[in-house]
């Protein structure tokens, strides 16, 4: 099929099954009613069924029936271990209201780190008593080699990456830490498999990332990525990206694309984790939009499925401002109520700045998720979020600088500066008095 | 009968309704030359500004762009040699290594409906088959696409081998994609870059006249 022929159709069937819905979602409200999200569920899987994903590589579309979407959504795991021996983890389903805590794996996701402070910047989320797995930045050199894809600088820079990760999990005194979303490093097939050549990372301490492209894609890439990790025993990250404002035009929209591109995955990976993020075009700046997005998704799996989800925290503000923190732990806090099982990310400037991730960030998320456990109250819970964003919008309009990690940090020590604590205590002291129930 | 009910229709979207005003424009004689600026180019720009304001999506872009290539037939033929030029050539490609190609397609379909004509080339091209495309169809711009900071470094190789190739002023070379800025795009000797689809319109458009290329 002609890739447009297969664009256009996915657009008006998306349309055809939000209009279908007739739904209109109260975006004050970011916990959607359990009916809208149990509706949009059932959207998806008819959605999956029609349109499938296509591959690039083949320019086929690879078709779902509506039965095997279904018994995929219905045999994942509901709780799977992670990690080596006194660190290994339970990564078990959560649901809306859920008292248990979620697996806490925060770290500066895909932010550029350069050699010099990859071992310590990664030991500020590491070495954090509330972190129990992180997932990692990506280098910018390493030995000499430039971090460039398509090149045999990516093996070189995965395989390192392995290494020095592993190192930071020793040095935090966690040597059997669970590692998400490795390598970060490498994008291509050989710097992805490189990273679990001996010595790199193992079956049993890793998740391997595979990502449905925007507009339901896939390539020999995610089919090889696939196949290495059913034949290794890999768990898998799995993730259907879908940009909001383009294919998709609004949260139905995006969760029900969402939804159907992860059955697929889960279907041809095996998976059993989904992170998840919404990605906005310019068009669609604010996070009206782009926080019920996620509370709907999270909220129509968790109803609908025995399935372990990642929420991916991260802020569009830099690093060691408060805007940051209240941010970061704004879009930690929703989906934890939702029933996320693992809370992860944190990075800060969208992930682009080099060395501007911290700690502290990671720090903000973990604990805003455990607070987030057990708010069985959809109400209460909208009315904190109503709070916290108001909160942000304020701090946003103080035009804070930010800083990097070297700037914030005593690195020998890994430790945050007097200064950046002092910023930290504030930041969560207004958290909650926005109602956010800290547990201490 | 009017220009501005034409590109009221294209605005629209109402395909058969923007034919039929253009055929019956130009049976009565109209200029053909104000029923293409002041009808279908200003209708389909309305197109591109709606998608910029989240007013239309992609679907809408797309199918301004076919109504596009359905109407600018029925008025080609009766336009001069140099009335119905393109406003340029572009050739648009994402880098090698990066296999993200939601950005380019959305700059592709915008200049496609400012009057640009384009060669899209896809994902994962390396430094050379960009340069011998744009050689093989003699465009004026060179448009290149990443996602990564992994994969930004590939639109410098562009540059960097246009310069050793003699041949960086033949083209105008613009920059976007996520991890770009415009401080990227300076560093490595690009001409342009554009935040976004509508921006990177804007600023082709700039750079094709301070050239002086296309027409």
């Amino acid at each position: 099929m002609d890739v447009k022929e297969f664009n256009k159709k996915l657009q008006v069937k998306l349309r055809e099954a939000s209009a279908k819905l007739n739904i209109k979602l109260n975006l004050d409200e970011v916990i959607p009613p359990p009916d809208v999200a149990d509706a949009v569920f059932e959207a998806a899987i008819d959605y999956g069924a029609e349109v499938g994903l296509y591959n690039n590589d083949t320019s086929r579309v690879l078709q779902f029936s509506r039965a095997e979407l279904i018994e995929t959504a219905h045999t994942r795991k509901p709780e799977f271990n992670i990690g080596e021996g006194k660190d290994m983890v339970t990564i078990r389903a959560r649901h809306f209201g859920d008292k248990s805590l979620p697996v806490r794996m925060p770290g500066p996701a895909g932010v550029p780190i350069t050699e010099e402070y990859y071992v310590p910047l990664h030991l500020s989320y590491a070495k954090l008593p509330e972190v129990q797995g992180i997932v990692p930045g990506c280098l910018t050199t390493a030995r000499g080699f430039k971090n460039l894809a398509a090149t045999p600088a990516e093996v070189v820079l995965a395989m390192q990456e392995a290494r020095l990760l592993q190192e930071v999990a020793r040095w935090a005194g966690k040597p059997g830490m669970p590692l998400g979303e490795v390598p970060m490093s490498a994008m291509n097939d050989p710097g992805i498999i490189a990273a679990y050549a001996p010595g790199g990372y193992r079956a049993t301490n890793s998740l391997i990332p595979i990502q449905v492209y925007p507009g339901l894609k896939i390539g020999w890439h995610h089919l090889n990525i696939a196949a290495f990790a059913q034949e290794q025993g890999i768990e898998v990250w799995g993730m259907a990206f879908v940009v909001m404002g383009a294919f998709a035009r609004d949260p139905i929209e995006t969760a029900i694309k969402t939804i159907a591109g992860e059955l697929a995955l889960m279907s041809f990976t095996n998976g059993n984790l989904l992170y998840s993020a919404t990605i906005p075009t310019g068009a669609i700046k604010s996070y009206k939009p782009v926080l019920p997005t996620e509370a709907l998704k999270f909220l129509a799996k968790t109803r609908n499925m025995e399935i372990c989800l990642v929420c991916t925290a991260g802020a569009v503000f830099k690093a060691a401002t408060k805007a940051s923190l209240i941010e970061n732990a704004l879009m930690a806090f929703a989906p934890s109520v939702a029933g996320a099982a693992v809370v992860s990310f944190g990075e800060s400037g969208m992930g682009t700045i080099v060395n501007g991730s911290t700690g502290m960030e990671g720090k903000i998320i973990c604990e805003t998720a455990m607070a987030a456990a057990g708010v069985d109250d959809r109400k209460e819970a909208n009315r904190i979020v109503g709070n916290v964003v108001s909160m942000l919008m304020q701090q946003a309009m103080k035009g804070e600088k930010g800083k990097t990690f070297p700037e914030c940090y005593d690195v020998g020590k890994v430790e945050p500066l007097d200064e950046f604590k002092q910023l930290y205590a504030e930041a969560k002291k207004d958290l909650r008095q926005a109602g956010i129930p800290f547990k201490y | 009968m009017s220009t501005k009910e034409i590109a009221e229709a294209i605005e629209q979207l109402e395909g058969a309704k923007a034919e039929e005003l253009v055929m019956k424009a130009l049976n009565e004689g109209a200029n053909p030359w104000e029923i293409l600026q002041e009808g279908i180019v200003k209708g389909i720009k309305a197109v591109g500004d709606k998608f910029g304001k989240g007013e239309y999506f992609l679907l809408e872009l797309q199918e301004g762009a076919e109504l596009a290539e359905k109407l600018l037939p029925l008025v080609k033929p009766r336009l001069t040699t140099d009335q119905s030029k393109p406003k340029g050539t572009v050739v648009m490609a994402t880098v090698k290594g990066d296999l993200h190609d939601i950005g380019k397609n959305l700059v592709i379909m915008q200049l496609s409906l400012n009057g640009y004509k384009v060669h899209d080339m896809g994902m994962d091209n390396p430094a050379m088959n960009i340069i011998n495309k744009a050689k093989e169809v003699e465009a004026d711009v060179i448009g290149l696409s990443a996602l990564l900071l992994s994969t930004i470094p590939a639109q410098g190789e562009v540059i960097q081998n246009l310069k050793e190739l003699g041949l960086r002023d033949k083209y105008i070379v613009v920059v976007g994609g996520g991890a770009t800025t415009q401080k990227w795009a300076t560093q490595i000797g690009a001409d342009g870059w554009g935040v976004d689809a509508v921006q990177a319109v804007a600023v082709i458009d700039q750079l094709v006249e301070k050239k002086g290329a296309g027409k």
